[in-house]
């Protein structure tokens, strides 16, 4: 392990890897501070250059892209009370009031430099489970594998945001989109409509850039004018830069604070479909809970920065652990991450945990230098990025637009993959407006082969009575008692709205 | 925080009763999204038993799942309200359609434009036109940005990560190459 520990970093900070890690920590930054952008955007965006990179630089393009918009939408939550990003929205309960006192640099600071520690608490604890998880992962063969994804589309449709029927549904649908293609065991075209293009399946980063690029282009357009707030830093670029460093100091300062609120997000991540903003939620909770000044909460406390932004970031260490140990992503951007494994050819689970773990450590490095980068250069252009987000939708759109297009066509060199894109682009865009999970889509559709893959298996290995074996049975339960409760407080809740009424 | 979710769900289908629009376009999403399952059920029945198998399994739930959020959104609407947004749309009377549907109408069009005249016409034409003609940008700023824009989308592509975009169907037909 400590061999993969050296080589992880010296891969990281090599010539040939460093270079994209620096591009896609700068490119997840500007994409952070512009609100309706994503980071799920900055990850789509990034896809398409994968297929012509190495793992080494591909994961670390990826990671750096992906690490840095949690900071770019800090600052806009502090800067312009709109978070970039819906992990940040924890941070606009005590960032926005810290800018009107006129300590808009502290707020900054204290972000940028939580959001550091914070991945790197979170990378320590992916470290420190990497010796459990080899353990762990080699209980899991298809029939468990089958269970495990199952449980965690559950937990992605349950835990998620959206209505419970509306995200099965789009969990559902995108099993099903997985089956679109060849199948493998029989030659039988499932779903193709006859085109050629089809008998592949669905390429993932058509269906990737349509989901969650395309769809927030049409998004922005819909709400036209600037994509962010109006305000402005009414300090001058050295003052800010001043308070920015008294800021990082208070963050330091409250070290326990991090660590406990990081601690929360780690685990918090750990669990499939909780996701970052939950996570920040309880973490400011949990800071407002245990601060000597609870009064001063929502009116300008550094400790709610602080706690909510080294949460949302100590998320991703967790979130890693499941993806990469299992192979099964716990919210879509490790859904998308997970494509981007393999477009790299990375296999996750057993493989890459015993065999590959110089590349797991790779990750963690990335991410941590990732947020390095974003916090170095949050500390000098916090004023200039700041601008970006009065970037008008009008501007923007036919940017993104050409952009996005180039990156859909560029995969296949096929027309088809950018009509897949608009496809996909109007769906996402139906399913933002209605509250559908597009998360819960995308995994779907990312597992989906696996699920068939490993339920064949577990048929062929075990019979139609896999689902008796002790794993699995135990997780089949879990599934159900998880869901069960979860339709039981629904109609519980709504026997009291009646009552009421 | 299940209290919350709760809350914020019950809180959405208040909303929900509070939107024809949206149950509206809701019930066209779900009419589609079951129109596709039910032919896909329908081909999955002709497939081999091996590859029916997993399909089937994932559209019986879905189809149920399907049915119960129609007659959620069913419950939530009046057919009033449903025929009057159907009739501003079909009239084209509808701003917040027309806009989308605008924008997807100029995607296709840069599709089109992309497989005949090529990725870089294709682009350059119209993120002109969105800029300049549709959202009434400065002349020298569209065409400004219209040309820096193509030219980082060539040099990261082309010669940044070597991937040649499409030349467009008049030029690879002009060359002796009939494909598209």
């Amino acid at each position: 392990m400590i061999e993969g520990l050296v080589s992880g970093f010296f891969q990281a900070v090599s010539p040939d890897v460093f270079p994209f890690l620096l591009v896609g920590a700068v490119f997840g930054l500007l994409i952070g501070v512009i609100p309706g952008l994503s980071g799920h955007f900055a990850m789509a965006m990034v896809i398409p250059f994968l297929y012509t990179m190495e793992p080494g630089p591909g994961i670390a393009f990826l990671l750096g892209a992906h690490s840095t918009v949690a900071q770019g939408g800090g600052l806009t939550a502090i800067l312009f009370s709109t978070p970039g990003t819906g992990q940040n929205a924890a941070t606009l309960l005590d960032g926005p009031p810290m800018r009107d006192k006129g300590l808009a640099g502290l707020a900054t600071g204290a972000a940028l430099a939580s959001c550091f520690l914070g991945a790197l608490f979170g990378a320590i604890a992916l470290v420190l489970l990497i010796p459990v998880l080899q353990q762990v992962v080699l209980f899991f063969g298809p029939p468990e594998i089958f269970v495990l994804a199952i449980l965690a589309l559950t937990f992605v449709a349950v835990l998620g945001r959206q209505d419970l029927t509306r995200s099965m549904i789009a969990g559902l649908s995108g099993l099903l989109l997985a089956m679109v293609g060849v199948d493998n065991v029989t030659n039988q075209e499932r779903f193709t409509l006859g085109l050629l293009d089809l008998r592949d399946g669905l390429a993932l980063v058509p269906v990737i850039l349509g989901l969650f690029a395309v769809a927030e282009i049409i998004h922005l357009w819909m709400r036209g004018s600037f994509a962010g707030g109006t305000a402005t830093i009414t300090h001058s670029a050295k003052e800010t830069q001043k308070q920015i460093f008294q800021g990082i100091g208070a963050a330091f300062r409250h070290w326990w604070l991090v660590l406990r609120c990081s601690a929360i997000g780690a685990t918090m991540g750990l669990i499939p479909g909780l996701g970052s903003a939950p996570a920040a939620f309880v973490a400011y909770g949990h800071a407002k809970q245990s601060s000597k000044s609870k009064d001063t909460f929502g009116k300008g406390n550094i400790e709610g920065v602080i706690g909510s932004e080294a949460a949302n970031d100590a998320v991703e260490g967790g979130a890693l652990a499941s993806t990469i140990a299992f192979g099964i992503p716990g919210s879509s951007s490790m859904g998308i991450l997970l494509a981007g494994f393999f477009i790299l050819g990375l296999e996750t689970g057993p493989n890459m945990i015993t065999y590959n773990v110089d590349i797991v450590f790779l990750m963690l490095f990335a991410i941590v230098f990732g947020n390095l980068i974003g916090t170095v250069i949050g500390l000098f252009l916090v004023n200039p990025l700041s601008r970006a987000t009065g970037l008008r939708a009008s501007i923007l759109v036919p940017v993104l637009l050409a952009v996005v297009f180039t990156g859909a066509f560029a995969v296949h060199r096929s027309g088809f993959d950018i009509g897949v894109a608009i496809a996909f682009g109007v769906l996402g865009y139906l399913m933002k407006e209605l509250g559908y999970s597009r998360a819960a889509m995308l995994i779907g559709f990312v597992l989906g082969s696996a699920v068939e893959k490993n339920l064949y298996l577990a048929l062929q290995l075990s019979g139609p009575y896999f689902l008796l074996d002790p794993i699995p049975l135990a997780l089949a339960i879990i599934t159900l008692v998880f869901l069960g409760y979860n339709v039981w407080t629904i109609i519980r809740d709504k026997r009291r709205v009646k009552d009421h009424a | 925080m299940h209290d919350e979710q709760h809350l914020a769900k019950t809180d959405n289908r208040v909303d929900a009763k509070n939107e024809p629009d949206k149950i509206t376009l809701e019930l066209c999403f779900i009419s589609v999204i079951s129109l596709i399952v039910a032919v896909a059920f329908i081909s999955a029945l002709g497939y081999e038993i091996v590859s029916a198998r997993t399909p089937i399994v994932i559209m019986v739930p879905l189809i149920i799942l399907i049915g119960a959020q129609f007659v959620r959104a069913i419950k939530a609407s009046r057919i009033v309200d449903v025929s009057s947004v159907l009739s501003t749309v079909a009239k084209g009377n509808s701003k917040t359609f027309n806009r989308a549907a605008g924008l997807i109408g100029w995607m296709a069009f840069l599709l089109a434009l992309i497989i005949v005249a090529g990725h870089y016409v294709g682009i350059a034409i119209v993120m002109f036109i969105l800029l300049r003609l549709i959202s009434k940008e400065e002349l020298l700023f569209s065409l400004v940005l219209t040309t820096g824009v193509t030219i980082v989308i060539f040099v990261l592509f082309e010669l940044g990560f070597d991937i040649e975009l499409h030349r467009g169907a008049i030029f690879r037909i002009w060359a002796g190459d009939a494909g598209l």
